[in-house]
């Protein structure tokens, strides 16, 4: 299993399945997430897509095209340009937090290269 | 002039308390009435309060506070000793209790049930708090809650309330049989006075609590008492923005807060007349009941 990278500027790679980190412990109340990671021991607070976008990991490991069906089957939202951004930018912000990370299993890098 | 010694228990803490400050030994005995007890082998916490030695033992003498020998503060004027010991036990308790989850915050009892009033200084936490537990709501403490990691529960200390500048007369008016300590002028917070707790609450310093409300005060001129929901996740925010060793703990002060937080009804409270604030807590505590 590869571990991915993220570099400054790149989009996500749609072969990385991402999961919650471990020693990550997190809450939910009426759709606001608060999550604690343990390797930074900060605490932080999501709202609105970046809460729903995180509690969707933590339920199951999700690549980029995963979390774009279920944005446009879930949250009714239309699956253009600025959803794909969306989920990039929130995609590095919760690694960034150490919240999040990626992996890339050969089945997903095949099915990459298939698409 | 000879130190005298005495233990002292502060809710679950002893302290063990040297000083040759006659003064400040009597007014130890006025707000900590029933916590004096004879000497044991283990103290938690070793305090000295002495005068400064030097020109300042005469000239503008000041007082100095001691924990195990060394001295966390600057020397204080001679007649803030009292409020030198009580800011003293904050830095002890902040600094070394961390068997507990503490939250800058008031916590006070009714029925039952706490309310945690996490608020910055200047919010009127504090006389909130003073008049609060003049009218059926019972102390556990004015700054420091402490949260007993092993069970959640709340630990009372049942200290001094400490008032500022007007809030004094204030607090004075509102509950005339009140136990005061002497004005202390001048201080980094200007005039303050010491309020003893009631002395129902200093009775029940060994009844823990747990929580049911997490209010946030905040005293407005002019405004009319509004207490509004809070959502649990800026109220567990805010909470760990005022739990002074929230970063000792870790994971365990994170599922503690969350704990907290899913055991209490989250509100923020404006207020500007007291008699408007004591009836809103009471309609607050009447409802869960």
């Amino acid at each position: 299993m590869q571990r991915g990278v993220l570099t400054p500027g790149s989009t996500v790679k749609p072969e990385l399945r991402w999961h919650l980190a471990e020693t990550v412990l997190w809450r939910e109340w009426d759709g606001d997430v608060v999550a604690f990671a343990g390797t930074s021991g900060a605490t932080h607070h999501f709202t609105e897509f970046a809460a729903w976008l995180f509690v969707r990991i933590a339920a199951a490991p999700s690549t980029a095209d995963e979390l774009r069906a279920a944005a446009i089957d879930e949250v009714d939202i239309t699956g253009d340009g600025t959803l794909d951004q969306s989920i990039d930018v929130t995609l590095r912000l919760l690694s960034d937090l150490l919240l999040v990370t990626p992996h890339a299993t050969a089945a997903d890098m095949a099915a990459a290269v298939a698409h | 002039m000879p130190e005298e010694c005495f233990h002292l228990r502060i809710g679950p803490f002893h302290a063990r308390v040297e000083t040759a400050l006659r003064h400040l030994s009597g007014e130890l005995r006025r707000f900590y009435p029933d916590a004096f007890f004879a000497e044991r082998p283990f103290a938690d916490f070793h305090v000295r309060i002495r005068r400064a030695h030097g020109l300042r033992r005469w000239y503008r003498p000041q007082a100095i506070f001691e924990l195990d020998g060394e001295t966390p503060f600057k020397p204080l004027p001679f007649g803030q000793a009292l409020a030198l010991f009580e800011w003293g036990m904050n830095h002890c308790i902040a600094g070394q209790a961390h068997h507990y989850l503490i939250i800058h915050a008031a916590v006070i009892e009714r029925n039952g049930r706490a309310a945690i009033l996490p608020a910055a200084p200047g919010s009127g936490k504090s006389t909130l708090t003073a008049a609060l537990v003049h009218r059926g709501w019972r102390l556990l403490s004015d700054e420091l809650t402490l949260v007993r990691m092993a069970d959640r529960q709340l630990v009372p200390l049942a200290r001094p309330v400490s008032l500022k500048n007007r809030s004094i007369d204030v607090i004075r008016d509102f509950a005339p049989g009140a136990v005061f300590g002497p004005r202390i002028d001048d201080t980094t917070k200007g005039t303050i006075a010491l309020m003893r707790a009631p002395q129902a609450s200093i009775e029940r310093v060994s009844e823990t609590a747990l929580p049911g409300w997490i209010v946030f005060p905040q005293w407005k001129a002019g405004s009319p008492a509004s207490m509004t929901p809070v959502g649990k996740a800026d109220a567990m925010m805010e909470l760990a923005r005022n739990a002074t060793n929230y970063h000792v703990h870790g994971a365990d002060g994170f599922a503690a807060l969350c704990e907290t937080v899913d055991r209490s009804a989250c509100r923020r409270f404006v207020y500007s007349d007291l008699q408007d604030a004591v009836a809103a807590f009471a309609a607050l505590s009447d409802r869960a009941a």
